[in-house]
């Protein structure tokens, strides 16, 4: 088993951001990473082979990156973190290279994944989600579509219509579900607490205006049509509580559909490795608790970034750093770090009150619930459809855990990623309980789906098996 | 829908080198060295199963040459690879 001061998984912005203000302070980190360049979404790469000079770089990621090539650093790309066996301890699939470290500090930077709803037609081909537009753009410099309707809820939509306008798409509608206009100058004081963030935010939006998109505020999409691929899409006016009216329906030809509201953060290990969690719908679910100092109820182990409370780029790249410096401070107790630990915290406060407020702006509507119809697929993986749930619900068998087992939902490819919160939202509405109130399927490793094989390369000891097999072990 | 080859791929990140092809269920793709197989099947109109774009939803998993599992939105293609599909799974209905 290999052996670090500090192993962070995920290098976006807040795992790199961590690893630097680690190496710096003499420490060894171990940098585990699902993609095969760093970066994350965020900063998401062209791939090397791309000519040099388009590969138009951030310069704020360039100066990440420079961390990568610091010799206390181990940075491991396409490598799977797939379960929490111990404290202290992590087990990683990367091909031959596969194996488990054991750490004094672990820091989770698992980042975040879209949070698409289900509506009739969401499982056409043509419909993708808002990072999945994203990345074909930034990462690909692929064009997702040529025809393209923006719909959800949340900051990302504009941010998206943004590249796809850049990339040559015709952008038909942004649609956004939350009445966005009427709040936004009500709370323009409350913004101000990060005015360079504010600024894009503004910027974005003009650039809209100058593309001549229509952005529709207070409506959403009901419906994707098209066979054996998209070819239109029905909106219609969404009110606070999710009531829809279907009589005032408009439809748009379009040949992508981008969807998004809001991002989960991906809590799989924190929740393998036993943290505590809470449900909070503003920082995108479930999300584990944390002190001040970003460490779970689990000693040594911190979470950042979007992988622990959706809140952006920024705040991903100062909780980053304050998770290495609390670990720091464990080894180190100096007067020195405490003072930039006192400034970090404060800088993170600053960015938490503009996360609120740009929260309260797109708060959505209470449920989306009434999108669904009794043919509309749930769980995508294993096509089990609200009629199908919803006749199970009647007979008794009403429990998230229950469902999941008669129906197999969620136990697909995505191991629940993109149903699970909409079934605890039908299970919660239907007996009038909180979402946090509901008994959740228990998380299991691997964390993310591995070959086995790849397992096989792990430096474990072989069992000391009987000379009978028939007899039980250590006899 | 009458996008034609290289339209959806964009001036910026000029592709360098030679353009190969790969087999999809049988069916030649041009791809660029470092494009991703779903890129490359985008970039020719082929609508792909591509959902996520971050390896997390594994609607895109396909089978390459004989190897399972592989998400074809974080791989990238090579020359002559051999992508299946439906490997393992039901026929579109």
């Amino acid at each position: 088993m290999k052996s670090t001061d500090i192993a962070i998984v995920g290098a976006g912005p807040a795992g790199l951001a961590a690893a630097r203000e680690a190496v710096e302070s003499g420490l060894s980190v171990m940098l585990m990473d699902d993609n095969s360049q760093p970066g994350g979404q965020y900063f998401r790469q062209l791939p090397r082979q791309f000519s040099r000079v388009d590969r138009v770089r951030h310069g704020r990621a360039e100066r990440l990156f420079e961390v990568l090539d610091h010799p206390r650093l181990h940075y491991l790309p396409d490598c799977v973190v797939w379960d929490v066996p111990e404290q202290g301890i992590l087990a990683y699939a990367a091909g031959t290279g596969s194996g488990r470290v054991r750490a004094d500090a672990i820091i989770i930077a698992a980042g975040a994944t879209d949070r698409p709803l289900p509506f009739p037609g969401w499982t056409l081909p043509g419909v993708i989600t808002a990072g999945g537009s994203q990345n074909m753009i930034k990462g690909q410099a692929v064009r997702p579509g040529d025809d393209v309707v923006v719909a959800g809820n949340g900051p990302l939509l504009l941010v998206a219509a943004m590249h796809l306008i850049s990339a040559g798409a015709t952008v038909r509608a942004v649609v956004e579900a939350a009445p966005f206009q009427r709040r936004a100058w009500s709370r323009l004081a409350s913004l101000s607490w990060s005015p360079s963030l504010l600024v894009q935010a503004l910027s974005w939006r003009l650039r809209l205006a100058a593309a001549r998109v229509p952005f529709l505020t207070g409506q959403a999409v009901i419906e994707a049509h098209g066979a054996p691929a998209l070819e239109a899409v029905s909106i219609a006016p969404v009110d606070h509580r999710g009531g829809i009216n279907r009589a005032s329906v408009t439809t748009l030809e379009a040949d992508c559909l981008v969807v998004g509201n809001g991002l989960a953060p991906a809590v799989e290990l924190t929740r393998l490795a036993g943290c505590a969690h809470h449900h909070d719908p503003m920082l995108g679910g479930w999300t584990p608790r944390r002190t001040k100092d970003l460490e779970t109820t689990v000693p040594g182990l911190y979470t950042v970034g979007d992988g622990a409370a959706i809140g952006g780029v920024e705040l991903a790249l100062a909780e980053g750093r304050m998770a290495a410096l609390a670990a720091l401070l464990q080894r180190f107790p100096c007067a020195c770090l405490h003072k930039r630990r006192h400034n970090l915290a404060r800088h993170l406060d600053r960015l938490g009150r503009f996360r609120t407020a740009v929260a309260d702006i797109f708060a959505p509507p209470e449920t989306f619930l009434e999108l669904i119809t009794p043919e509309t697929p749930v769980c995508r993986c294993e096509n089990v459809t609200l009629g199908e749930l919803g006749h199970l619900a009647a007979d008794g068998a009403a429990g998230m855990v229950q469902l999941k087992s008669t129906t197999r939902l969620s136990m697909g490819r995505c191991q629940g990623r993109f149903c699970l919160a909409t079934l605890a939202d039908l299970v919660a509405t239907r007996r009038g309980i909180k979402v946090a109130d509901l008994d959740w399927p228990r998380f299991r490793p691997p964390a993310r789906p591995v070959l086995l094989g790849d397992l096989l390369h792990e430096e474990i000891p072989p069992p000391v098996l009987p000379d009978d097999p028939h007899l039980p072990r250590g006899s | 829908m009458t996008t034609s080859a290289h339209e959806r791929r964009l001036p910026v990140g000029r592709r360098r080198s030679e353009q190969f092809t790969f087999l999809a269920d049988g069916v030649a793709v041009t791809a660029w060295p470092g494009e991703s197989i779903t890129a490359a099947l985008l970039a020719e109109a082929r609508s792909p199963a591509y959902f996520c774009g971050m390896g997390v939803c594994r609607e895109c998993v396909v089978t390459v040459d004989g190897r399972p599992g592989v998400r074809a939105c974080m791989t990238p293609a090579g020359p002559g690879m051999k992508v299946d599909t439906m490997h393992g799974r039901r026929p579109r209905p």
